[in-house]
Order: structure tokens, then C-alpha cells, then sequence
């Protein structure tokens, strides 16, 4: 996870570029899918990969791999059980793991995870924010959603790896709350059972919030010179190349004004160039554009229950009527509606 | 596909490759080819149809079958079966001179024979079936369908319980009492994990689901919801009752020692229940997830009770 905004353009990587690390989660991916039932090949086809790479070490896997075998996943798991159980196993064959077993407190785990996010962990990033006693976490996938099965079981995925993390390190998930993007699921089961916290649906964004006093909660079975020594060894691991599309959503998060061609001028491209790069990614500028505005509309007018017009002001809307209008294409509703929909929820 | 039980029928497959080799031997030493002019194509296409499909239901009952008397019934009337039909087809292909013309006269008599056998076998099919039917009572009630099953458990799915639980709703208004639904967790589930591993976490869970299914009622059906998580279904059950049901089976459960593979383990669990009664305003999605909370209400108060105790 990472949340700083990088200018080096030199070093970024795309959804098909190989990813160090990815293929212990699809490995563990494959073999959880194998014992429940269903037959590796049918979970690789389309990947280009083969059960035996696993074993023989020889799988380097992008992300657009990985997004096909989930997938395949979608398709063949008909108790979509897959994603949460892989969720818990993320940190196995993970450089970080050390350090996560010794760290002192949920807020030195996300700092580790922000500064080195190692084997796969560049796959999330969230913005950080903190309002009236609790730290919010909104999640972005750094290679885009591609589609809304993948974007779901990423969804799963990360809040399955936060719960069964709070969990082996405090014990309890009771104060965690997670803001899904999608309506409730029909195997609503799985996420009660997995997740056991607070789980909200239809939220227009993936969100992640804990109250201030877990978040610093002292873990008593840290130990800081272990801790030092894990994150001196994390310290020398190479650390994976910034994803494009986190790198573009973060430029255009600050700067919102500048349309297509000023942006793709920044990342080195022609417009064409860079239309073609967010294809790749299925995606396009307003569609991006528009995202990071939901965001910031949703958080700003649901956590913060900013009125419309400061919620105007913050997004640069002169006019109202035309923020409004703004509001409804992001969201699909109007701002009174999510407001009343919140509260009766 | 898993190949694994055909491999337990070697025998059968022996027998049948012998009998195929020597009608083949028998009718093309004795036949002469009619020529290209005299087949009948659409009767070989007819005639091949019938022959390649019996072949292909003995190949599925040899898959799916362990060895046992019904098995080798329906090998047999099938292998008969196809014994004329193959006949009945290299006669498309062939025709015999008059002192071998009894090799098409014979042609039709083995298949009332196997279709009898096969009478008989389906019998002790439907006997056997009864049998199975009320050892999978606890698990599937009315209906069957193998995708609404559990991989690891082998008990029910979460959505067969929602159809169940949907149709007692419909029910409600026609029958005395209600029914209730019990929740149970075990305690500590991903701790066992993370220290023996998932496959003696799933072994767990297997004989879990069995220890529940010899605690309960022939009409309950048990079903596991989700990771370590069971509902039991109590029809036409108040919750006082309900809650005796719960203790015996919690009982059994907490008394249960689980053996690893290896046999260097032994271990005693902890179990986390939740109960509710069904009405008839309640919802499906609504029990379930009052059932949940009450599962985490539980759990949570118990840690409680043990941090204070620690």
C-alpha cells in the first residue's frame, strides 16, 4: 500500500508487467481451489500459466494474470469462498511477515505496509484519512478494477487480509467497519463469517475504518528489536516498481484541473500514447476523473456530512445546480438521496 | 474427471473387452463385406447411435460406482445389452452364407435378457438408494442437488440452507409451531489453522459435521454456512426445546477429542452457539443475520469472560 505521490516516471509498472512475488498468491490460490474441487487446469486457462511452474518456482505472473485466474475463480467457486481464503494466507512466503508478527501496533503495520509493500501488496493503495475519533482507509486497486469480478474479489481479498490480521494481532475484529462499493452479495455468509466485523454495502467506494483507540493500541506480544531487525532485512529487498495507473490517479488527484493532454505530456506520451495505456487498463480520463471525485464527493459528504456547498467549493464547482448535476453523474443519485439513504440504513 | 473407481473394476472391464474381441473374431471370420452399394447409411448411423451410447452409460456406471452386487447387475444387463446391438450393427456391414445365417437369427435374443438383468438391478438400485437416502437425511431433506453441496464437509451449502429456510417460511402459517435455527462456531478456529494447517483445519471441519449429524433429529438438516461456521435447522421446534437440542449437541461437540493424521495431537474444542426462533414476519436474509449477532454477541462476551478470568 502506498500513498505517497511518486515524480520518478521512470520506473513504473502495468497490469501485464511481472510482478515479483504475485505467484505465491496464485499458487496458493491454485492449491486452495485444487482442494476444494476444482481442477488447476480449469482455474489457469487463459493465464498462460501451468500448475507445474508453481512448484518449479518458474511462474513470474502479472497482474493481468492474476485478474484472469480470479476470474476463473468467479466461475468455478460456486460458495466464493476462494477470495477470503486466500485473504488470510497473503503474508505466507511474504518477506513482511516477520515484521507484522512483531510490530506494536495497528499504525506501525500500516506504516510497514505503505513503505515496503512488498510480493503483491503494490496491488492496493489507500488514502489516508482521520476524522472525529477513527482513521479511514479508502482502497484503490493500483492496476485499476478491470471489471466488477475482479474488483469484488480484490475487495474480498484485502478486507479478509485486515480482518484475519486484526485478528491474529489484537484478537478481535468487533471496532472494524468496511464500506463496500457493490450491493450485498448473495453469499453475504462469507463475509459475515470471515470478516466478522461491520460490513456496509452499496457505498460507492472500498473503505476500511478503525477507531483511534485500536489504532494505536500497544500489541503486547511485540518485540522492538525483533521488529528492527525484520524491517532492516525488509530494507533490503528490492522494492517493486509503482504501478502507473496509481502513479497518473495520484497526479490527477492533485491536479485537477489539467485535462488528457497536459497529464499524458507529464507521464512522457503522446495523448494517443496515453489513451492507449489506459485502455490497456480499462479505463479511460473522464472515467478516472470521475472516480476520484466520487471518492472525495462520498467520504466528504457522508463521513464528514459536509454541506453541498462546501462539498462544491472543495471539488472547484463555482455553481451548484452544476455540481449537483456533477454529483448524479459520479454517483447515480443526488446528494439529499445518499444522505437520505444513509440515514436510513 | 476423477478416474478412481474404474480402476476398482479391472475384472469388468476385462470381461467385456474379451466379449467384444470375440464377437468382432466370430462375425467378421464368418461374414462377407455386402459392398459399398448395400449398406444402409442411415441404419448404421442409427444402429452405430444405440451401440456407442450403451457403451458410453457403461462407461458412467463403471465411474461412478464402488464394486457391489448392483454393480455388477448393471454391468452385466448393459454389457448384454450392447452385446446386440453390436450384432445388430456389424450385420449393416456383413452378410452370412445359409450355414452361418443363425449368427443374425441370434441377433436379437441377448437383449431381452440384459433388459431383464437390467429390471433386477435397478431394483436393488432403488434398495440400495433407501438406504443412502437415510444416511444423508440429516443433510439434504427433500431435494437433491450435487452443487448445493459442501467440498470439504460434505453437508449442505449456505444456499440450500436459504432455500430451506425460505420454504419453512412459506410454511409458517400452515404449521403449529415454528421452526428455530442454530448457529455454531468453533472457537478459535483460525488459531488451529494457523498452527496444525488447513488440511487438518478441514479434517476438523469434516468430523465436525459429523459429530453434529449423529447429535441431531431425524427431520434437522445440517448445513455448514460458511469457513468454520454450522446451522442446524430445527422444523416444528420451539426455542425452549430449541436450546435442550443446543446443549446436547454442544455437548457432544466439546467432548469430541480431535486426532491429527499423525496421531500427535489430540484436541478439545471450544464451541460458540447462537439460537433464534423464526416468526412469521422474519425474513430469510433478516434471520440469518440476527443469528450472526447473536453468534458475535456471544463470542464476544465470552472473551470477556475470559480475559477477566485470565
Amino acid at each position: 500500500m502506498s500513498t505517497n505521490v511518486s515524480t520518478k516516471l521512470t520506473d513504473v509498472s502495468y497490469i501485464d508487467t511481472p510482478c515479483q512475488g504475485l505467484q505465491s498468491w496464485a499458487a496458493q490460490l491454485a492449491d486452495l481451489a485444487k482442494h476444494r474441487g476444482i481442477h488447476p487446469d480449469k482455474l489457469l486457462k487463459g493465464t498462460k500459466l501451468f500448475y507445474q511452474d508453481f512448484a518449479a518456482g518458474t511462474a513470474i505472473i502479472s497482474v493481468a494474470q492474476f485478474y484472469q485466474l480470479q476470474e476463473n475463480c468467479r466461475q468455478f467457486d460456486n460458495q466464493h469462498q476462494l477470495s477470503f481464503l486466500l485473504g488470510r494466507k497473503l503474508l505466507n512466503n511474504n518477506p513482511l511477515y516477520s515484521a507484522f508478527s512483531q510490530a506494536e501496533s495497528l499504525c506501525s503495520l500500516q506504516k510497514i505496509l505503505i513503505r515496503a509493500p512488498l510480493h503483491g501488496f503494490n496491488l492496493f493503495n489507500a488514502t489516508h484519512k482521520h476524522h472525529q475519533g477513527r482513521h479511514y482507509f479508502i482502497i484503490n486497486l493500483s492496476f485499476g478494477a478491470i471489471n466488477t469480478l475482479v474488483e469484488q474479489f480484490c475487495c474480498e481479498l484485502f478486507a479478509s487480509f485486515i480482518a484475519a490480521t486484526c485478528k491474529w494481532r489484537i484478537g478481535n475484529n468487533s471496532d472494524l467497519s468496511f464500506s463496500f462499493p457493490y450491493p450485498e452479495p448473495k453469499h453475504i455468509e462469507q463475509y459475515q463469517t470471515n470478516l466478522q466485523a461491520n460490513c456496509k454495502f452499496s457505498q460507492q467506494l472500498f473503505m476500511v475504518s478503525v477507531s483511534d483507540e485500536l489504532y494505536n493500541r500497544h500489541l503486547i506480544d511485540s518485540c522492538p528489536s525483533l521488529l528492527q531487525q525484520s524491517l532492516a532485512s525488509i530494507g533490503q529487498q528490492p522494492l517493486p516498481a509503482k504501478p502507473w495507473l496509481q502513479a497518473v490517479r495520484e497526479y490527477i488527484t492533485k491536479h485537477p484541473q489539467q485535462n488528457l493532454e497536459t497529464v499524458a505530456h507529464y507521464f512522457a506520451m503522446s495523448p494517443a500514447t496515453f489513451k492507449r495505456k489506459l485502455k490497456q487498463h480499462h479505463t479511460r480520463f473522464s472515467t478516472l476523473q470521475d472516480c476520484i471525485n466520487r471518492q472525495t464527493a462520498v467520504f466528504n459528504l457522508t463521513t464528514l456530512a459536509q454541506s453541498n456547498e462546501t462539498l462544491a467549493s472543495t471539488l472547484n464547482f463555482t455553481d451548484l445546480t452544476n455540481f449537483r448535476r456533477a454529483f448524479k453523474r459520479w454517483t447515480g443519485t443526488t446528494p439529499s438521496n445518499l444522505r437520505c439513504q444513509l440515514k436510513s440504513m | 474427471m476423477n478416474l478412481s473407481f474404474l480402476k476398482l473394476h479391472r475384472s469388468l472391464l476385462l470381461i467385456f473387452v474379451v466379449m467384444q474381441t470375440s464377437v468382432l473374431i466370430l462375425t467378421l471370420s464368418f461374414g462377407q463385406y455386402k459392398g459399398h452399394s448395400e449398406v444402409d447409411w442411415f441404419d448404421v448411423a442409427g444402429e452405430g447411435g444405440i451401440t456407442a451410447m450403451t457403451l458410453v452409460w457403461i462407461f458412467f456406471i463403471l465411474l461412478s460406482r464402488p464394486k457391489g452386487r448392483v454393480t455388477n447387475l448393471l454391468f452385466a444387463g448393459l454389457a448384454i445389452m450392447n452385446l446386440s446391438m453390436t450384432l445388430d450393427f456389424i450385420d449393416e456391414f456383413v452378410s452370412y452364407s445359409d450355414e452361418q445365417a443363425w449368427l443374425s437369427t441370434i441377433e436379437s435374443i441377448p437383449a431381452p435378457f440384459g433388459m431383464i438383468l437390467m429390471t433386477i438391478a435397478l431394483y436393488h438400485w432403488h434398495q440400495e438408494q433407501m438406504s443412502i437416502n437415510q444416511q444423508l437425511r440429516n443433510r439434504e431433506r427433500f431435494y437433491r442437488e450435487h452443487q448445493l453441496s459442501d467440498a470439504i464437509s460434505g453437508l449442505a451449502s449456505a444456499d440450500y440452507m436459504k432455500s430451506q429456510i425460505n420454504r419453512e417460511l412459506n410454511l409458517l402459517h400452515h404449521s403449529q409451531h415454528g421452526f428455530s435455527l442454530l448457529m455454531l462456531d468453533i472457537a478459535q478456529f483460525d488459531r488451529f489453522n494457523r498452527q496444525f494447517g488447513d488440511a487438518e483445519g478441514d479434517k476438523l471441519l469434516q468430523e465436525f459435521a459429523q459429530v453434529i449429524t449423529l447429535n441431531v433429529r431425524e427431520q434437522d438438516l445440517v448445513c455448514r454456512y460458511a469457513s468454520d461456521c454450522f446451522i442446524v435447522m430445527l422444523p416444528n421446534t420451539q426455542l425452549a426445546i430449541a436450546e435442550q437440542l443446543s446443549s446436547s449437541i454442544v455437548g457432544a461437540l466439546e467432548a469430541f477429542s480431535f486426532n491429527s493424521s499423525d496421531s500427535t495431537l489430540t484436541y478439545k474444542q471450544k464451541v460458540h452457539t447462537s439460537l433464534v426462533a423464526a416468526t412469521s414476519a422474519d425474513s430469510t436474509s433478516g434471520l440469518l443475520s440476527k443469528l450472526h449477532q447473536g453468534l458475535l454477541k456471544n463470542k464476544h462476551l465470552h472473551e470477556y469472560c475470559h480475559e477477566q478470568t485470565a
